[in-house]
């Protein structure tokens, strides 16, 4: 009897809940901790053992967010998860014999390509045979098309050198 | 110049069929990129905890001066270093702090309050308390105070310098007892005295040992030092326990004469305890000498005369 008792009070212990209330903007995203899908949002009380936990929250149309949190021993736990829209961007390019980057993550090298991206600021970096030779940043706040020319720059006018 | 036409169409659809045969689609063909294109940007999301909560009530009360402000801080007595809350309040304002319950220790006595009084020459006041868990907490009244008058000491036996425990330390007035304390292991006694006290110039201290020697007995005054260090020897002097033959004074106000005859003038009264080294004999009038000690010093005097046979026993 006594190992089962001695080993309920160490549970009890080391198992010690917080209660969850998770909302997102927007609402109804869906909530799933550790791989589980728990509800959708708003979700309200539930309880978690203290520890590191995955969260994901995924909305049709909008980034989904992954998330590790370390769960501290507290009465509650309020999370806000503020949702960004995803869009279709299409990217053109008639340029020839370029790479393209977005957010140094990203690569391709065809003239047409059609993203889902998520709304907010992104890096666009175009490279020629292994060089960065342009750099912008695109603020993405609607679906789409993105049409890149590569600005040639005019050459700087040599000083005429002084004749001594 | 309809077949010209018909001509012109037949071999411009050739031309764009075999194009197609040959490359395909690929001029209308659009590439998807196989995942989102996401910021894994980490300033979306808030996270807010809440704990069960201590409220902390102290009050203060100002017994002298006037303090422009306090600052108050919590800590954990095994965490020092650091306070878990530190915030300055002023004197109208109540302390009043919630904290989670977390923040504290369950130990007992495990945390600490700490009052600062500042615009002054305050003494800071700390306040240990215990947290068993969420609620309130009311703290003792806080009494603010000046900074005390310090008066510290070591009883030593004269003859060797060792330390004399359990003496009996005590500060009067020509009234009554202020203040008693007793000597350490090491001889040490510690006294912190009020302003009320501490800037008093008729006080007077007293160490006794329950009569193994003679009181020590001397004024005191701090003359606008805050602190005061005494060393206070006690006993015979080692000279003097090796000069000749020791007697005990045994009875309180006995007459130290400058001559052996009746009637000669009396020097001083001796207190019972005090030693005295016999050197002469004369029927039942012993000659010799005491020793008289210095106030707050090792110096001793020596001061020679008579005494009554009756009122001294001889030391073994």
């Amino acid at each position: 009897m006594k190992p089962v008792i001695l080993a309920f009070l160490f549970g009890a212990i080391g198992f010690s809940q917080t209660a969850l209330n998770i909302e997102s903007f927007p609402t109804g995203a869906v909530v799933k901790i550790d791989g589980r899908e728990i509800g959708v949002t708003p979700v309200d009380s539930y309880q978690i053992p203290v520890g590191v936990h995955k969260f994901e929250i995924v909305k049709k149309g909008y980034a989904p967010v992954k998330k590790e949190i370390d769960v501290q021993d507290a009465l509650s736990l309020q999370i806000q998860f503020r949702l960004n829209k995803l869009y279709d961007v299409v990217f053109i390019t008639r340029e020839k014999g370029l790479e393209f980057s977005l957010d140094e993550k990203h690569f391709w090298r065809e003239p047409k390509v059609r993203f889902q991206i998520e709304e907010g600021k992104h890096l666009l970096q175009v490279f020629q045979a292994d060089s960065l030779i342009d750099e912008q940043n695109l603020s993405i706040d609607h679906s789409t098309d993105i049409l890149y020319k590569l600005e040639v720059m005019p050459e700087e006018p040599q000083e005429p050198q002084k004749s001594e | 110049m309809v077949n010209r036409w018909i001509k012109k169409q037949l071999i411009f659809a050739v031309v764009i069929i075999g194009h197609l045969q040959f490359w395909g689609c690929s001029y209308f063909k659009i590439m998807d990129y196989p995942t989102p294109i996401l910021l894994e940007a980490e300033d979306h999301i808030t996270m807010r905890y809440v704990y069960d909560v201590v409220t902390v009530l102290a009050a203060v009360k100002v017994i002298e001066g006037n303090p422009t402000a306090y600052r108050f801080s919590i800590y954990r007595r095994d965490a020092l270093a650091s306070p878990i809350f530190e915030k300055i309040f002023f004197p109208e304002d109540s302390i009043k702090l919630i904290l989670p319950t977390d923040s504290f220790s369950r130990d007992y006595i495990g945390n600490l309050a700490v009052l600062t009084p500042l615009g002054g020459d305050f003494q800071r006041v700390e306040t240990p308390f215990s947290v068993e868990g969420s609620g309130i907490v009311r703290l003792p009244v806080i009494e603010v105070r000046k900074r005390p008058y310090v008066l510290t000491g070591r009883v030593l036996r004269k003859s060797d310098l060792l330390p004399i425990e359990d003496a009996t330390v005590i500060i009067a007035d020509s009234l009554d007892t202020i203040r008693t304390s007793q000597t350490d292991s090491l001889g040490f006694f510690r006294f912190e005295l009020f302003t009320d006290v501490g800037e008093r110039n008729d006080l007077k201290l007293t160490v006794s040992t329950d009569g193994y020697f003679s009181d020590w007995k001397s004024a005191i005054g701090f003359n606008g030092q805050k602190k005061m260090d005494l060393g206070i020897y006690l006993g015979p002097s080692k000279e003097l326990l090796s000069a000749g033959a020791l007697y005990r004074v045994t009875r309180d106000l006995t007459p130290f004469r400058t001559g052996p005859e009746n009637g000669a003038p009396i020097q001083f009264l001796l207190s019972k305890g005090d030693l005295f080294v016999v050197s002469k004999v004369a029927g039942d009038r012993l000659y010799g000498f005491v020793e008289i000690s210095g106030e707050a010093s090792d110096s001793t005097q020596r001061v020679e005369g008579w005494v009554l046979r009756q009122y001294l026993e001889i030391l073994p």
